[in-house]
């Protein structure tokens, strides 16, 4: 149950490196692979907090190094 | 008394009655009767022939918590070593047959909906019988009179003496056996025809006071094919007693037809004799039974709203259908044979599986079904017709995410309990928990499941011929309760049976319902230790149906293949029409396509001149102007994006949006500076200030590519935290949604779209680029002239506008303001921000026959808009309706599973107009932006946060919102950022604030304050209004505030938002400042002011604004005023002007205005009238033309 307060999550990552958290007891949608952290939602959103920072899709930020930007 | 029995003895006699019930020759003393099939009528039976034979006092209970003969006789030892007295229940003993008895239990409530309702057939008892070969009418009339001389109840009348109720048993009661011949009809007419006369009997009304009780009548089906209906009224009779009828039908026409004595068993007692015992019986068990059930069922829901297809009534009809469905033998077998690995009945397992499917569709976890119990717990009563059927409220908790297993666990032992207590009936119960009704539904239980248990399921004979039970009698046309499900076994499996109010449910819902339960129950079986919560409810190709075929978006969409930036798509239409009209101000200023460009381009150089990267912020702080379209054009065409800033805002408010968004440029108006903060690091660029760069600056170089994935804009919307939030919106999902436009509305020959929306929200992004991206006309609504219907219908006319955008509660005060005259030019209404309900459609529809109206749905964070619906006049509803093209929409469960059409669930939001998060908060990203289950492989989807449900044709209906988070007047906030705001103040202890008033146009925000000391409320309300001014835009800023010594708590500890109380007439705003209105102006606009308000006295030095009111309150006010004063008010006026007094002065000033403008440009008119036709002026209209003035 997505907002059980017990509910343990994975934490999730997908080719353009955008992060996200999905239930624990399932598997990742296609697309996404788990990224080893898992826990509570509390724990798994803190944990992305501190690696993602920087929200550009990896496509956008290869066109901007390629172009010079 | 017996002689005491051996413990030996007692468990055999118990042993051998259940081995007879059970139709065994023999059974263990061990053994578990529920394993061996015993059924919950069955072991009522059990305890009454126990109790009989042992002659002791037995409460049903027992015989549920000990189901084996040992266990029970251990128990019975017990009770009789701690009984004071052994003696056993009084025997109901025949009484004077007649003499008039009060009514039972359960013919109250029969009797009271009577009176009430009489003649309704919800409590009509019909059922048909087939007879094949030759039927002796004659001999069928002596059984009908047997049976009604056999049992007393059917001649029974239920006159009120006095309005109180009693039964008085009649010597005799004729019943009239009707005759219908569809012999004469061609065959293939005959089942029609059928059917109409058995729902005519079925709807019959009987009359209660003077019977008869039961209706008899033959169909002639053909030669040797006949139908016998009877109908009865339920005060009267039961499921069981209706079996009780056939089986003695067959016995008297067999033995009549044979000439020998019909050999029935005698009836110690009738049902009138009960009827008097009854109370006395209940009195010594009540209050123990009562409290039992009262501590049970304490906390329960009062209703279990099921998902409707029509708003329930005031007024509960008891209109209803029947529909039958199959449960698979395999499902059958599966559900037995759990039932007795578990030792429990099939009853409870199937109970299980509804209570899971009712979960399902409701999202309750705390319900209650209802199950009727024969009633029967003496013997004597068991041949007896009469209306002893009880209904037990069985409480299911399907709380906690339980296995399927643990369910049917939790259930058996609920149903072994509730069981138990079966004795009291349910209308004592409903007068003791519910002793306020409501006339919409019926008290406690609003869904029954009944599983057909009569005794010819439990192992005796059905009487044997000539007449046979139908599958399905005539259709009373009624339903006692919001839905019951009935069960009967039958060769292949079970025969399931819906009985729906048809006033909530169409037929198509209720069909689903069948399959949905057996795909359930399925699966389940297959898997007893699977969540209940994860269980499918319907087949795959339904589900995919819901998230593939209704979602199948994918479109080349118009605008060429590099149409997917902004700058690109907007430049084509400026070379295609380079000297069309872009923009028009108010003051008939013009640019050109091509001025725009070139404006934009030079202003993109300089910014780039300041060394701005791709995806820099640049704040534009303007108000509606060239400077504002040309700004935000200039950042996007600089592959920077723009974050627009309400110039109005608080300076703090400005200050957070600038640091949280880390903009390194502001552009604005000189105008606007004074109310900027100072923002350091933030370069300030004054538009309408020359540029010191001036000539020197380049302007041929060429300006960047930008890529789709790339950032357009930055809007803020309101976070729950208390920190607004920044939502990241790329150029190809924004792109998407305007080139989706261009198809869907092509502009025509002389498009003008009024631009109106302030660029802090989405819904501008479209009235600007949509229209730049086509060659139309943007005509710019001056800057505040988007508050005032008045002036917005002035510019619609002047311009010739064609399309326009409102918000609901906007459209409605736009609406009331008046007519658009002849020969307007508008063409497409588009509404989005809120829900737009049938009455506000309508009456556009009627003001506007001729205009399209467009319900559009989306929020900032999916790219404006997603779905789209083009409304009809008179649908009962105003969808959202579908995905646009490349969105994907879906209506999920809290497992993120698709829930069936019909049923509502949480809009999720996929496809290519997912924005790329919330800036800087990776974190709050990642919890509302989570992978696509059902979309391309690495693709997200936004949680909505929106309730919504899926039509069966594939149309999205809009339900309200999930969370804190409210819509006022189009205005998306949450409730939570404005209380963080005022707790940050050190003498609030406490603070919920919360929208009260009904109606959109009267909805307001009120805060609750809890005080840290107590004695300075007043002083504290004004500190905090100033806070608010101080930290809040203005649509957040709560217009009234309460001091409470407590927050009102529900049970579970959260904010009872309910148990707040409505502001007093002391913590309205505060009203009444200054002298009392003077002048006859004052007072008539004072009176205006104080019924919008709600107010109790207006002062002369009241400002509208801080006593309550807002701006559609003042778009009304200025309108009651026009009328008032006979004069063209502007809302402007009432920001101009929000002291009554001044205002006051000004409506009169105008007033004076219009008179001598009027007076002279009559004075004209005359003059220039010839005499002779100044003669021909009929004498009864004043000079100036108005009359009765």
């Amino acid at each position: 149950m997505l907002d059980g307060a017990t509910t343990r999550f994975l934490v999730v990552v997908n080719h353009e490196g955008q992060y996200s958290v999905w239930p624990e007891d399932r598997e990742p949608p296609a697309g996404w692979r788990a990224h080893g952290t898992r826990g509570t939602r509390a724990e798994c959103l803190e944990v992305i907090r501190t690696h993602w920072d920087d929200m550009r899709p990896l496509s956008l930020r290869s066109t901007f190094e390629e172009g010079g930007a | 008394m017996t002689a005491p029995q051996t413990d030996d003895v007692v468990t055999g006699r118990i042993a051998a009655i259940w081995a007879g019930l059970l139709d065994r020759p023999e059974i263990g003393i061990d053994d578990n009767v529920f394993r061996l099939g015993a059924s919950s009528v069955m072991a009522v039976r059990a305890a009454a022939r126990i109790r009989e034979a042992l002659d002791t006092p037995l409460p049903l209970r027992d015989v549920f918590e000990s189901p084996s003969p040992a266990a029970l006789a251990k128990r019975i030892r017990a009770s009789r070593s701690t009984a004071p007295t052994a003696s056993g229940p009084p025997r109901t003993a025949p009484v004077d047959s007649t003499a008039t008895a009060p009514l039972t239990f359960q013919q109250e409530p029969m009797w009271l909906f009577d009176r009430m309702q009489p003649g309704n057939a919800t409590y009509t008892i019909h059922f048909a019988l087939r007879h094949e070969g030759h039927l002796d009418l004659g001999v069928l009339d002596r059984c009908v009179r047997d049976v009604v001389r056999r049992h007393a109840v059917l001649r029974t009348v239920f006159p009120s003496v006095d309005d109180r109720p009693a039964q008085q048993v009649l010597d005799r009661a004729h019943i009239p056996l009707g005759e219908s011949d569809l012999r004469a009809l061609p065959e293939a007419e005959r089942p029609v025809a059928a059917a109409r006369i058995a729902a005519r009997e079925a709807q019959a009304p009987f009359d209660l006071s003077t019977g008869p009780m039961l209706r008899v009548r033959v169909l002639h089906l053909s030669d040797t094919r006949q139908r016998l209906l009877l109908t009865m009224p339920h005060i009267v009779t039961d499921a069981w007693s209706d079996d009780i009828l056939v089986r003695e039908l067959n016995h008297l026409y067999r033995a009549h037809t044979d000439g020998i004595a019909p050999a029935l068993p005698p009836l110690p007692v009738q049902y009138h004799d009960w009827a008097a015992r009854q109370r006395a019986e209940l009195a010594g068990t009540e209050a123990e039974l009562l409290d039992w059930w009262r501590h049970h069922l304490a906390g329960v829901p009062p209703l279990l709203e099921l998902p409707a297809d029509r708003p329930r009534a005031a007024v509960k009809r008891h209109r209803g259908g029947r529909l039958l469905f199959d449960i698979p033998e395999s499902v059958t077998r599966r559900l037995e044979g759990l039932a007795k690995d578990e030792g429990t009945t099939p009853y409870a397992v199937l109970l299980a599986g509804f209570a899971a499917l009712l979960h399902r569709l409701t999202g309750q976890d705390d319900l209650l079904v209802g199950s009727p119990v024969a009633g029967r717990t003496h013997t004597e009563t068991e041949g007896l017709v009469g209306l002893f059927v009880n209904t037990v409220a069985v409480r299911c908790d399907v709380a906690g995410r339980p296995s399927f297993l643990e369910l049917v666990r939790r259930t058996r032992r609920t149903v072994v309990e509730s069981f138990a207590r079966q004795e009291l009936p349910f209308h004592r119960l409903v007068e003791e928990l519910a002793p306020v009704r409501s006339p919409a539904y019926t008290p406690l239980v609003q869904v029954m499941l009944a599983l057909q248990n009569t005794p010819d399921r439990d192992g005796r004979e059905p009487g044997e011929g000539p007449f046979a039970r139908e599958e399905s009698g005539g259709d009373t046309g009624s339903a006692m309760f919001d839905l019951t499900l009935f069960v009967t076994g039958s060769a292949s499996g079970m025969r399931g049976e819906w009985e729906y109010d048809s006033d909530l449910f169409d037929r198509e819902r209720v069909a689903e319902l069948g399959p949905q339960l057996v795909t359930l129950l399925d699966a389940a079986l297959d898997r007893t230790d699977l969540p209940v919560a994860l269980l499918p409810l319907q087949e795959p190709a339904a589900r995919d149906r819901m998230v593939q075929a209704w979602n199948d978006t994918a479109d080349v969409l118009p605008g060429g293949p590099d149409a997917d930036s902004l700058p690109a798509l907007l430049s084509a239409q400026a070379h295609r029409t380079p000297d069309a009209v872009a923009l028009r101000t108010d003051d008939g200023a013009e640019l050109t396509y091509r001025q725009l460009h070139l404006r934009a381009d030079r202003l993109a150089r300089r910014l780039l001149s300041y060394g701005l990267a791709p995806e820099s912020v640049v704040a534009v702080a303007c108000e509606r102007s060239f400077e504002m379209v040309v700004a935000l054009l200039a950042v996007l065409k600089a592959g920077c994006a723009y974050l627009p800033i309400d110039p109005g805002d608080p300076a703090e408010r400005t200050a957070y949006l600038l640091r949280d968004s880390g903009a390194r440029v502001l552009l604005t108006l000189h105008r606007h500076t004074a109310n900027l903060p100072d923002a350091d690091g933030t370069t300030v660029v004054t538009l309408d200030e020359p540029d010191p760069s001036g000539d020197m600056q380049d302007t041929t170089s060429a300006l960047p590519g930008i890529a789709p994935g790339q950032l357009a804009y930055l809007i803020y919307t309101s976070g729950s935290t208390g920190r607004p939030k920044g939502v990241l919106n790329e150029h190809g999902p924004v792109c998407n949604r305007i080139r989706w436009g261009m198809r869907a509305f092509p502009p025509g020959p002389g498009t003008i779209v009024l631009q109106k929306t302030p660029i802090h929200f989405d819904v501008s992004v479209w009235e600007m680029f949509w229209t730049l991206a086509t060659g139309a006309t943007l005509v710019l609504a001056r800057p505040d002239g988007h508050r005032d219907p008045q002036y917005l219908a002035g510019r619609l006319v002047e311009e010739g506008v064609t399309d326009v955008h409102f918000v609901p509660s906007m459209l409605a005060a736009f609406l009331d303001v008046g007519a658009l005259p002849e020969g307007h030019s508008l063409r497409r209404v588009f509404c989005s921000g809120e829900a737009l309900s049938p009455g506000l459609r309508d009456r556009l529809f009627a003001r506007l026959p001729h205009v399209e109206l467009h319900n559009l749905y989306g929020p900032t964070e999916a790219a404006i808009e997603v779905t789209h619906w083009r409304c009809r006049p008179g649908e009962p509803t105003v969808p959202i309706g579908r995905p646009i093209a490349n969105a994907r929409c879906y209506v999920l469960d809290a497992e993120l599973n698709p829930v069936p059409p019909g049923v509502p669930g949480e809009l999720w939001l996929g496809g290519v107009p997912v924005a790329r998060g919330y800036h800087g908060r990776a974190d709050l990203t990642a919890e509302r932006f989570l992978p696509d289950p059902y979309g391309p492989a690495g693709s997200r989807m936004y949680r909505s946060g929106d309730l919504a449900r899926w039509r069966r044709d594939g149309v999205l209906e809009y339900l309200g919102r999930e969370d804190g988070q409210v819509k006022l007047r189009g205005q998306r906030l949450e409730l939570g950022e404005i209380e963080a705001t005022l707790a940050g103040h050190a003498e609030v202890a406490d603070v919920v604030v919360d929208v009260r008033g009904t109606g959109p146009q009267d909805r307001r925000l009120v805060a609750y304050v809890r005080p840290a000391r107590p004695g300075r409320d007043e002083q504290l309300r004004t500190t905090l209004r100033e806070l608010a001014a101080a930290r809040l835009p203005a649509y957040m800023r709560p217009s009234s505030y309460v001091t409470l010594d407590r927050v009102p708590l529900t049970p579970s500890g959260k904010t009872d938002r309910k148990a707040l109380p409505d502001p007093a007439a002391g913590e309205q705003p505060r009203s009444g400042r200054g002298a009392a209105p003077g002048t006859p102006a004052e007072r008539e606009l004072a009176g205006i002011w104080a019924e919008l308000l709600g107010a109790g006295e207006v002062g002369g030095d009241d400002n509208f604004f801080e006593i309550g009111g807002h701006s559609l309150l003042a778009a009304r006010m200025t309108g009651r005023a026009s009328t008032a004063f006979g004069v063209d008010l502007p809302v402007s006026l009432a920001f101009e002007h929000p002291v009554l007094r001044d205002f006051a002065l000004a409506v009169v000033t105008a007033q004076a205005a219009t008179d001598s403008a009027a007076t002279e440009r009559l004075l004209a008119e005359l003059e220039a009238l010839a005499d002779t036709e100044l003669e021909a002026l009929p004498d009864e209209d004043g000079p100036d033309g108005r009359s009765g003035e």
